[in-house]
This record gives C-alpha cells, sequence and structure tokens, in this order.
C-alpha cells in the first residue's frame, strides 16, 4: 500500500496528464472526501507539483541540457539556432549560444544560479554579473560585488571571468572572484586558474586550489597567498560571517556589506578587538548582542542602525 | 525585508495543470497551492524537525503534517498572512494541542512542556529575504541527488521544460518511460522534503550540480 504523500502524488500526476475518465474521477473523490489527512496530503502533492512544474531557466539560456544531444531537434533548438545568427550578425565573428544575461542582486541578497553551460553561480550581497556562452568561450563580466563558481569542465571552451582589465580563466574548477577598490581578489576552492591583466603583457599566474591571488589594478603585482581559510572566507555561501580573530573594523564592514541597517562603532578604540563566532549575516544585532556581552558595552538599536559603544541619541533608539 | 513580495515576481499565480475544475471542486485555491509551495514545503523538514522535540509520538508525525496542510488547504485566503512562517508554526502548534485534546489521556512524555509549544526558537535564514529564491535552490539541490536518469528527466522536464515527448527523444527512450521516471522523481522529491529543508541545501559540487552538506 502506498503512503497518502504517494497515493496524493498519484493523483495529482493523473491529473496534470488530462482529464480523468468518469470512474477515475468517482475514485478520485472517494478517496479526496474518505480521510482530511488525504486532503492535505493532495495540498501538499499540488504544491510539489508546482514547485518542479515551475523551475523553469529562462528560455534563451536553454542551450544544452546536461545530457547526450540527440539528433532529434526540438523547438527551442531552431530559435536558437535563429536568435544565434542574429547576434552572430552584430558581433562580428562571435556566435551567441545565448544572448548576454544579466544576474544581479540587491543588499543581503543571495543567488545561485545555474548557468546553460551546466556551471553554477552563486552571487553574494549587491553584486552584478553579465554572461555569455559562446562556441568558444564561455564569459562573465563582474559588474560589482563578488560571486563565486563551479565551473562544468569543458576543455574546448574556457570559463573566463572579467574585471574591467583583469581576467581569471578556469577550465573545470570552483573559485571566486571579489571586485574591490584597488583590485581584485580571487580564492580557489578547487583546481587552478589562471589570472592576468588584459592591459599587462606578462604571463598569466596560476592559482591553485587553497591559494588565493590579490590581482591590483593600480601596480603590476599579482599577490599569491595560502588560504587555510577559504571556506570561511566563502561562508556567506551558507549565509554566514565566520569571524575567526577577526578585528570589530572588519566584522562590521562585513556585516554592512549584507545589511541596510548599519552598525557604527561610537568608540574607535574598539576598533581592533578580535572576535571569533558564526553569524547569520542578516542578523547584525546577533553579533551587537555578542560584542555587547563580550566587551561589557553599551550597544544600541534602532531600525536603520546598531551603535556599538555608547548611544549618543536615546530618542531614536532601544538599548538592547 | 520585502519576504512575503518576493515570490511574486517568480511565482505563477494559477497552475495550468493544476485547476480545481479538473479536481471538481477538490483541492485548495491556486493561491493556496502557490503559497505552500513557497512557504511550507520547504520548510517541512525543518517543521517536522520542530515537532519530533515538543511531540513524542513520532509515528503520528506523519499525520499532524497533513493535518496542518489539511487546516492550510482549509483558508479561505492566504493574503492576510504577513508572516508565513509563524503562521506555519502557530498551525502546528494548535494541530498538536488540537490532538492531544482529542487523546484525553496525555502521557506525560508526550509533549517536554505545552507552554514550550508556542516558543520557536530558530533564528530566520538569509533566504528568508527571497523565498521564490530559496526554493528554487532548494529545488535544484533535490533534483541534483536524485539517482542519475531520474535526476536527468527531472531537469529536462522541469528546469527545462522540454515537453514529455522532447525529453524522450533526447534521452532515446519511450515517453511512458519519462512520465514513469517524473512521478518516481517527484515522489523521492516529496520523502526528500521531510528530511532536507531549504537550510540544508547549500554547496555545489565541480559539474555545477547541487550535492547536500
Amino acid at each position: 500500500m502506498a503512503s497518502i504523500d504517494d497515493q496524493a502524488i498519484d493523483w495529482v500526476a493523473r491529473q496534470s496528464r488530462g482529464g480523468l475518465d468518469p470512474d477515475e474521477q468517482a475514485a478520485f473523490e472517494a478517496w479526496y472526501d474518505g480521510d482530511s489527512r488525504h486532503q492535505g496530503a493532495y495540498l501538499r502533492a499540488q504544491g510539489l507539483w508546482q514547485s518542479l512544474e515551475g523551475v523553469r531557466i529562462d528560455s534563451d539560456w536553454l542551450v544544452a541540457p546536461a545530457v547526450t544531444p540527440r539528433a532529434a531537434v526540438s523547438r527551442r533548438d531552431l530559435l536558437l539556432g535563429a536568435s544565434g545568427l542574429a547576434a552572430a550578425a552584430c558581433a562580428g565573428g562571435w556566435v551567441w549560444l545565448s544572448r548576454p544575461k544579466s544576474l544581479q542582486t540587491r543588499v543581503g541578497e543571495f543567488r545561485k544560479v545555474p548557468l546553460p553551460d551546466r556551471s553554477v553561480a552563486s552571487l553574494n550581497t549587491d553584486s552584478h554579473v553579465e554572461v555569455a556562452v559562446t562556441h568558444e568561450v564561455r564569459r562573465v563580466v563582474l559588474v560589482k560585488g563578488e560571486a563565486w563558481f563551479a565551473v562544468a569542465k569543458d576543455p574546448k571552451k574556457p570559463f573566463v571571468v572579467e574585471v574591467d582589465d583583469v581576467r581569471v580563466k578556469a577550465v573545470g574548477t570552483a573559485f571566486s572572484v571579489r571586485r574591490k577598490t584597488s583590485g581584485v581578489e580571487v580564492i580557489v576552492t578547487e583546481g587552478t586558474v589562471a589570472t592576468w591583466r588584459e592591459d599587462l603583457h606578462a604571463q598569466p599566474k596560476l592559482i591553485q586550489a587553497g591559494e588565493e591571488a590579490f590581482v591590483s589594478t593600480t601596480t603590476p603585482a599579482i599577490d599569491v597567498s595560502s588560504n587555510a581559510q577559504a571556506e570561511t572566507r566563502l561562508a556567506w555561501r551558507d549565509g554566514n560571517i565566520v569571524l575567526q580573530n577577526d578585528t570589530l573594523a572588519d566584522a562590521v564592514s562585513e556585516f554592512n556589506r549584507y545589511n541596510a541597517q548599519k552598525i557604527e562603532v561610537a568608540d574607535p578604540a574598539l576598533l581592533q578587538k578580535r572576535f571569533v563566532g558564526v553569524y547569520h549575516v542578516d542578523q547584525p544585532s546577533q553579533f551587537a548582542r555578542a560584542v555587547k556581552l563580550l566587551l561589557n558595552i553599551p550597544v544600541a538599536v534602532s531600525p536603520q542602525r546598531i551603535v556599538i559603544g555608547g548611544p549618543k541619541d536615546n530618542s531614536e533608539i532601544n538599548t538592547l | 525585508m520585502p519576504y512575503g513580495k518576493s515570490c511574486g515576481d517568480s511565482a505563477p499565480a494559477t497552475h495550468p495543470d493544476a485547476p480545481r475544475s479538473k479536481t471538481g471542486g477538490r483541492g485548495a485555491a491556486p493561491e493556496i497551492v502557490t503559497w505552500v509551495r513557497f512557504h511550507v514545503i520547504p520548510y517541512e523538514a525543518e517543521l517536522r524537525r520542530w515537532i519530533g522535540t515538543v511531540y513524542y509520538e513520532k509515528s503520528e508525525i506523519d499525520d499532524l503534517i497533513q493535518d496542518i496542510y489539511f487546516k492550510l488547504l482549509k483558508l479561505d485566503s492566504v493574503a492576510h498572512i504577513t508572516d508565513p512562517r509563524a503562521y506555519l508554526y502557530q498551525a502546528a502548534r494548535n494541530t498538536i494541542a488540537g490532538r492531544l485534546r482529542r487523546k484525553r489521556i496525555v502521557s506525560i512524555r508526550n509533549v517536554q512542556d505545552l507552554d514550550e509549544l508556542g516558543v520557536y526558537d530558530g533564528a530566520p535564514s538569509p533566504e528568508r529575504v527571497a523565498a521564490a529564491r530559496a526554493e528554487l535552490k532548494w529545488v535544484l539541490c533535490l533534483i541534483a541527488n536524485l539517482p542519475e536518469r531520474c535526476s536527468q528527466v527531472m531537469k529536462l522536464r522541469k528546469i527545462y521544460g522540454l515537453s514529455q515527448a522532447e525529453a524522450a527523444s533526447r534521452l532515446a527512450v519511450s515517453e511512458n518511460i519519462i512520465e514513469k521516471e517524473t512521478i518516481k522523481g517527484v515522489k523521492m522529491i516529496s520523502e526528500m522534503a521531510k528530511r532536507i529543508g531549504v537550510s540544508s541545501s547549500v554547496s555545489a559540487g565541480d559539474t555545477g550540480v547541487v550535492r547536500k552538506k
């Protein structure tokens, strides 16, 4: 005897295939009316079905489903062929398999997006990337913020991230790229990437898993160092901020990346205090509470801001 | 945080495959189904764990969950629900309390402390800011965890939106097999949803599939 949940799924599946015949309809009604648990399970099955039906990647990304292509040509391939020709005409030799695609997040938002080549891009808070896949290259422009990429292996089609003149190239690997004011930070968690500056004629630098690089945009230097804390630095993918003996100054700037409710430190002497812990990125007040308890200092919270180290304006704020 | 609103931008308001007319007036309004899809199913695993900590008759948890869905089914509208999580846990609390009342004899171990039922102390997850995206990520994770063939079929059908016939020709199998694999996939995901919730489905592998931690 199938479980109630499975019975409910069977009914939803049969109904989605087309109308039930009168006998089936009667059987369904008897099943449905017979038990309130059946009705609950039926709602759940409808929600699940919709959830699975509702997963859709934009149709202009429908390039290469992750299975062996067959001779059969679908409607979508034909449509893509047509738009590809149009794009080739204006892109001077490039054949676009998909139109450049813009992905953005707002402050406090995360987004994990499957790319048409089976790679996955995770966008951190307040970030913006443009993705284009052609026959020759998979090209991602990091316009703003930070993104982590799990790159599907495809030796024939390098995966290149561009930040201004800085290039980060991977074949099949996982790495993050973050745009900073004076350069670009690259953290490699799997495989190897090559990075270089397009405007300089220098050899690309190879960065291995477990290393990070800072590609300066003001000097020609590319600093590579080992990074035992790569997973910590990428904790944002899990919605966490991990502090490992980090200063309050660093912790505050990290929280402020994610939240409209900004943390301010009233007493500069506190900025060099160090902290350890795992916090939710969207819970700055949880962190502030920990700081208050650890340092035994006043912390004041209002919807707009959190002031560590003494409230200045009592009318606006509530003490934690 | 525009939690309640954010699912509007990608959520279809109604679903063509599940209109009430086909079900003879039975089933929930499309609005309720969509709400359940975004705000309940991805959090069911977490809800089950919470119930497990306050309700000791483990054999009855499935029934309780179905009762909770039944309560949601009976709603006329979800427009008034501003905090879906608080609402869900309140519904769970009422359902547990009702069940205990019906039992009349309550084992002292049944519930740690009846008052505790009202207190849910879980921190909100960051995905809350975008329910629709959280749900998408979660579903993709579950699909990636299916057995190979089943996962392929679900990806083609549900992610790439191919018809049954198109998926069949892609994989060089019969439509019948595609249909069977689809139903099998939904059933496996239904079981996974009982254990793996939104907050436990993160991290990705190097092939673009998402695997559970």
